[in-house]
Parts: structure tokens; C-alpha cells; sequence
């Protein structure tokens, strides 16, 4: 195309992820902290190399951090770059050269890391191959990463994009880490200085399906101004700065019939799965169910092709109630969400209620009159769940009959779950309220169901190691995988300052599952796993390989968990779930998921 | 000391950037051995992610892999396997 054939107001550029994007532009300015102190004192030495070796430790766990989530919200191949950031960090030579700059030449960290990076950044970019090159820039990015703790706040020095505003990014050059924390949905389209179509933020935008381009001015960061109209057109290179009114209403009409083509494709590929069970590509049956805690979830849950429900929180109904409801009240609230699933179901009618799970991290008011204060100095280890149905037998009498009742009639299979079990003596006695109870059903002339299953969560370490034990006594087991992950690791999941420190999974919580899906096995009994894990796209099928039969989740993960059981046979994901139980460390196991 | 050396042809379609080159780097990093890699008139240690980049070995390139110390022999047949196995990458 020549340039008298560009459309009106509009400038060459490279297209570097396709469609058409237009709206208020958001000028992102990064900059490098200027360094005020660049030397330090003989005697400092030592201390310097301990700050730089923290800040370095700091950055590493951003980045493995970093890894996950993209990996999660893009792809593994997207993700790679942030494992390669990581080892950069630990490059023997780079820390070596920066160690030897602060002890002889009394260096500050800072000052020597960015001199040794820029060194190394230079010498990436004088290499022919285009991609090598560009990892110049990520030994950049590093150092920059490791300079923001050094200098305390560990903040970026970045006009931080409004998250909330859908608008085109204008920035000079976007690093992975830059892109890695961009939402897709605020994101219209990402126009840079510099950049070509290899650089990771190309990946990314691509992978995301976010229009880009690249080339644009240097001037127009400091010329544009925030919110100002902006479109360009990433298949053919086009950057718009000033636009007609007939411009803008037709790459506006142009960028929204762009955006319906993309979410008709996506929900094919959804519907795809929504009418079929869960399945690796062998045809191994995998159930994925639905965790729901209300009746709009039991109704997201058959819609979205769930095969079941595998964790009902009946909690739904206690939580924030100042008096607790009686069993008529329960039977009520219990049928209407009942039909809401099996009415719509399509895949199965099961499902699987968890008895009231108060205490620890759920605090119920309602309950206090009857049980007492719950004001515990440790209430995760304190009287919760089964504990509390032990001691106060008549509770779970009548949430058992109100259950039972309304399973009798709402053309549903139900089953019953019981929580945080440590000991078989709690088994005995919770199945043997829950015979009596269903006895007591019967003299009334309730249907009880015969085949009414009766299980429970396993996640206390405890009961992970008599799982074994625990099998005869109950029908199925359900690994509720983030109170497992919390006893297992001693780590309250709601303590910021401690979660960080850990993994989504850790090697001890991923042999813990083993165990007690071996137990499962053995004894004929179903293992499920409900929680954060099951919906994992990377860990789902590796926990099928484990031998887990079941797994429940948000509704709305269920189709990319069926699409990535799909994605390999069942011998492929059990190696891969063996492999993984040799991982030594949260690393270890990280890589493998790759 | 052992010492175990071989010659290692990159057979995936980038040659050794940042997947690959990180492949080699924990793997190298896995035993005590010391581990240099030779391609042309450049030479890196094995656990340094930059000198592995910075070695520019391409599609086709063959690298030289030599190992010194205990489990040399263990060093070189995991790089070598990793080699064969075209780096993990789907092609």
C-alpha cells in the first residue's frame, strides 16, 4: 500500500497482534528509580551483599509468582519467559560479577546489578538471532525488578494503568512483567514505540487476542493526552490519531463485530463440552461436578453441563441469620435449590450435601444461642464441623431430616458429606445418628432412599493418614483440597503474610492426595477432590491420574476442566501425576506442570 | 575426576533461546560435575543461563558438552537424553 492510499489521519505501523481497537488512550510512563546512592562505605560490604541477596530472593518469588499466574490466565508457552527471568537471577557469573563490583569497587547493590545487566543485555543484542536478542531486554526487566526492593518500597515506578476503564495503552516498550499484570477485559488495544512481533508482550497480546501494534512515535507518549480517541488496526498497521466521526463509528462497529466473532467461537468450543461428560481421550470417564452455595449456583451448575453437585455448602442458609431456621424451614430452602439443579440437569442428578460446616473461617451468629460463643483463640484447630455436630447432636438431627426429606422428593440422588473429620470414632458416630435418623424417616413413612450414599471430607492430615482405615467406614471420600493444603502445610490460607510463602500446591499436599486416592482405590470407594486444585486447567487431569474420580468446582471452570482432560489419554496423565510425586520442592513441581 | 564429553546437535526449530536454554540450565544444575558448553569459539558454564544464551547456538548448531566430577557420566547422559528429546518442544 502506498502512503498516499492511508486512510485519512491514520500512520504506517507494524501490526503485530491482529483486530481493530478503538477508544480513550492510557499513556503508560515507566521509569527507571534514579539511583541517589551509588557507593557505600569498605565496611558496608558485607551487609550490601546480604540486602542485594534479599531483594534478589524478593524478585525470584514475584516471578515464580508471575510464572503461575500467567500460566494460568495465558499459557504455558506464555508463561516460559518467567521461569527464564528466575534463572537469570541466578546466574552464577551475573551474581558473581555484581558480588565482586559492591566488594572492590564499593559499589551499592543497585548501581552494580543495573551495570552488570546492561553489560549482559548488550552483549544478548549484538547476537544475530533476532530472538536471543530479544532476551536482552528480560535481563532488563530483572534488574529492574531486584532494584525496586532494593529500594525498599518494592513498588514499580509506573503510572499504573486504571483497571477499570477500557482504554488503548500507549507506553514506549511493555516488559513481560508489564503485560503479565494487565487484565484482558479492561484492555483494548497496546500500541509501543519499540517491539516487534517476536517480543513476549506480542506473544501475549496475541495469545489474549488483544489488538497491537508497534512503531509508533516516540513523541506521541509525550503529545497524546490520557483519554484522548485513539484506534488502531493491528492486521494492517494502522494508528489513528485523528479521526472523523464516520472513522470512529465504523472501526467502533468494526471492533464490537470483532469481539462477537470472537465470543461465538469461544462458546463453541464451549457448547462442545457442555453436553458431554468429562473424559480423557481414551474415553476414561472423569465426573466433573459443580461446588454450589445458593440456588442461582445450583442453576449455573446443569447449566454449564455439570454432571452433579459435589460440594453443596448448606451453609447457604445459616450464614448471616440471626435466628438459626428450623428443619421445616431447611426442608423449604433445601428442595427449592434441589430442583433447581435437577430440573435443568442433563448429565446426572447427584448431589452431594456437605452438612453445615461452621466454625474456623465461617462465623455463624445464628448458631451462638445454641452452641455457644465462637470466639476461639484458634478457631481452624477449634469446635468445627463434625466437632460441632458431636457435641450438639440435635443440630445435625434436623438438618439430616430436612435434607433427607426433601432428597425423598425432589427426584434427585442425594448423598451425604460429613466435614472436617479426624478420627474414625467421629465416622462411627456420625453414621450411626445418620441410620437412626433415616430409621426414624421411615416409621414416618418418608422414601427414604436406600442407596443414599454417605461420605467424607477428607482434610485434615489426620485423616489422610488413616484414609486407609477410613474407606470401610464411608461410601466416598472428598479431599477438600484447600483445608488439606492449610493443615497439611500449617498455614492459614486466610494469613497473607504466610500463603505467599507457599505454592498452590506444595509436594507434601500432592503426596497426601496420592495417599488417599491409593486408600480410595483399594477399598472400591470413590475419591473426589473439591476445591481450588480441581479447577486448575494444569492440576485437574494430574489428579485424575492419581485415581481421583471426581472433581467438583466453580460452575463456571467446568468446560475448560472437561476441554483439558481431553487433552491427553489416561496412561499420559498417570505418568505425569507420578512424576509429579517425585518433585522435591514447590519449584520442582512448577516446572513439571509446564 | 572424570571427565565425560559429547557432542549434542539442536535439533528443535529456535536452537537454544529461553525454554530450552532453561531446560539445560536446571538439568545441568541437578549434579555436583562442572559442565561447560562449547559452541564455536565460545565456552559457558552450564548453570549460567546468560552464558548459555550468549553461547547464540542455533537451529542445527552442534554444542560440545563436557563434564567434570563424580556423576559426570549421569550429567551428560540426562543432557544428552534432554538433546534427543528435541528439548520438550511440540513440533
Amino acid at each position: 500500500m502506498s502512503k498516499s492510499s492511508l486512510p485519512a489521519g491514520s500512520a504506517r505501523v507494524m501490526p503485530i497482534s491482529p483486530g481493530v481497537a478503538i477508544g480513550p488512550a492510557r499513556i503508560y510512563r515507566t521509569a527507571s528509580p534514579t539511583l541517589v546512592n551509588t557507593k557505600i562505605e569498605p565496611q558496608q560490604v558485607e551487609a550490601e551483599q546480604q540486602r542485594l541477596q534479599m531483594a534478589i530472593d524478593a524478585a525470584l518469588h514475584e516471578l515464580r509468582e508471575l510464572h503461575a499466574h500467567v500460566a494460568k490466565t495465558v499459557g504455558r508457552n506464555e508463561a516460559a519467559i518467567f521461569e527464564a527471568q528466575q534463572l537469570m537471577l541466578q546466574d552464577p557469573d551475573l551474581l558473581d560479577t555484581v558480588n565482586d563490583a559492591i566488594a572492590t569497587r564499593y559499589l551499592s547493590a543497585a548501581v552494580a546489578l543495573r551495570q552488570a545487566a546492561e553489560e549482559q543485555a548488550q552483549e544478548l543484542e549484538a547476537l544475530e538471532n533476532e530472538t536471543l536478542a530479544a532476551r536482552g531486554a528480560d535481563v532488563r526487566d530483572v534488574a529492574e525488578r531486584v532494584i525496586r526492593h532494593l529500594h525498599a518500597d518494592g513498588q514499580p515506578t509506573t503510572t499504573r494503568v486504571d483497571e477499570n476503564t477500557r482504554a488503548l495503552v500507549v507506553a514506549y516498550d511493555l516488559t513481560p512483567s508489564d503485560t503479565a499484570t494487565f487484565d484482558p477485559e479492561s484492555i483494548l488495544g497496546i500500541c509501543t514505540v519499540v517491539g516487534g512481533p517476536t517480543t513476549h508482550a506480542a506473544i501475549i497480546a496475541r495469545a489474549l487476542e488483544i489488538p497491537a501494534v508497534s512503531g509508533i512515535e516516540a513523541h506521541l507518549l509525550e503529545t497524546l493526552r490520557d483519554g484522548q480517541q485513539l484506534a488502531i488496526d493491528g492486521t494492517q498497521g494502522l494508528l489513528y490519531t485523528h479521526l472523523t466521526t464516520l472513522q470512529a463509528q465504523t472501526l467502533y462497529a468494526e471492533m464490537e463485530r470483532q469481539r462477537q466473532e470472537r465470543t461465538r467461537r469461544r462458546s463453541q468450543q464451549e457448547t462442545l463440552w457442555r453436553d458431554k461428560p468429562g473424559s480423557t481421550a481414551d474415553g476414561t470417564r472423569i465426573a466433573v461436578f459443580a461446588n454450589v452455595g445458593d440456588v442461582e449456583g445450583a442453576r449455573a451448575a446443569a447449566e454449564q453441563g455439570g454432571e452433579g453437585i459435589g460440594l453443596l455448602r448448606t451453609e447457604f442458609l445459616f450464614g448471616g441469620r440471626a435466628v438459626f431456621p428450623g428443619e421445616q424451614e431447611q426442608y423449604e430452602s433445601y428442595l427449592e435449590l434441589f430442583r433447581a439443579f435437577g430440573e435443568r440437569a442433563a448429565l446426572g442428578k447427584t448431589i452431594i450435601a456437605r452438612t453445615l460446616d461452621a466454625g474456623a473461617d465461617k462465623p455463624f451468629p445464628a448458631l451462638e444461642p445454641l452452641i455457644g460463643s465462637m470466639q476461639e483463640a484458634n478457631p481452624a484447630l477449634g469446635l468445627r464441623g463434625a466437632r460441632i455436630h458431636l457435641a450438639h447432636e440435635e443440630l445435625l438431627r434436623q438438618q439430616l431430616r430436612a435434607l433427607l426429606r426433601a432428597g425423598a422428593v425432589a427426584g434427585i440422588e442425594l448423598a451425604i458429606m460429613f466435614p472436617m473429620i479426624a478420627t474414625v470414632e467421629e465416622v462411627r458416630r456420625l453414621r450411626a445418628i445418620f441410620d437412626a435418623v433415616c430409621r426414624e424417616l421411615e416409621q414416618e413413612g418418608v422414601a427414604v432412599s436406600t442407596r443414599t450414599q454417605v461420605g467424607i471430607m477428607v482434610e485434615t492430615p489426620a485423616a489422610a493418614l488413616m484414609a486407609d482405615v477410613l474407606a470401610r467406614y464411608v461410601d466416598f471420600f472428598s479431599i477438600g483440597a484447600n483445608d488439606l493444603f492449610q493443615y497439611t502445610m500449617a498455614a492459614d490460607r486466610t494469613n497473607s503474610r504466610v500463603t505467599a510463602m507457599f505454592g498452590t500446591l506444595e509436594p507434601a499436599v500432592w503426596r497426601s492426595i496420592d495417599m488417599i486416592a491409593r486408600a480410595g482405590v483399594a477399598h472400591g470407594k470413590l475419591v473426589a477432590v473439591c476445591g481450588e486444585l480441581a479447577a486448575d486447567t494444569r492440576i485437574a487431569p494430574l489428579l485424575a491420574g492419581l485415581g481421583i474420580k471426581e472433581l467438583s468446582m466453580s460452575p463456571l471452570a467446568m468446560l475448560k476442566v472437561k476441554a483439558a482432560l481431553h487433552a491427553q489419554t489416561m496412561d499420559y496423565w498417570q505418568q505425569r501425576a507420578r512424576e509429579l510425586l517425585k518433585a522435591e520442592t514447590v519449584a520442582d513441581m512448577l516446572s513439571m506442570l509446564q | 575426576m572424570p571427565v565425560v564429553e559429547t557432542s549434542l546437535v539442536i535439533t528443535n526449530k529456535v536452537g537454544l533461546h529461553a525454554r530450552p536454554a532453561s531446560l539445560l540450565v536446571q538439568t545441568a544444575a541437578q549434579f555436583q560435575s562442572k559442565i561447560q558448553v562449547q559452541y564455536g569459539d565460545k565456552s559457558a558454564n552450564a548453570r549460567s543461563m546468560l552464558g548459555v544464551l550468549k553461547l547464540g547456538a542455533t537451529a542445527g548448531a552442534t554444542i560440545v558438552v563436557q563434564a567434570e566430577g563424580e556423576d559426570a557420566e549421569q550429567a551428560i547422559a540426562a543432557l544428552t537424553d534432554l538433546a534427543r528429546r528435541n528439548f520438550d518442544e511440540e513440533e
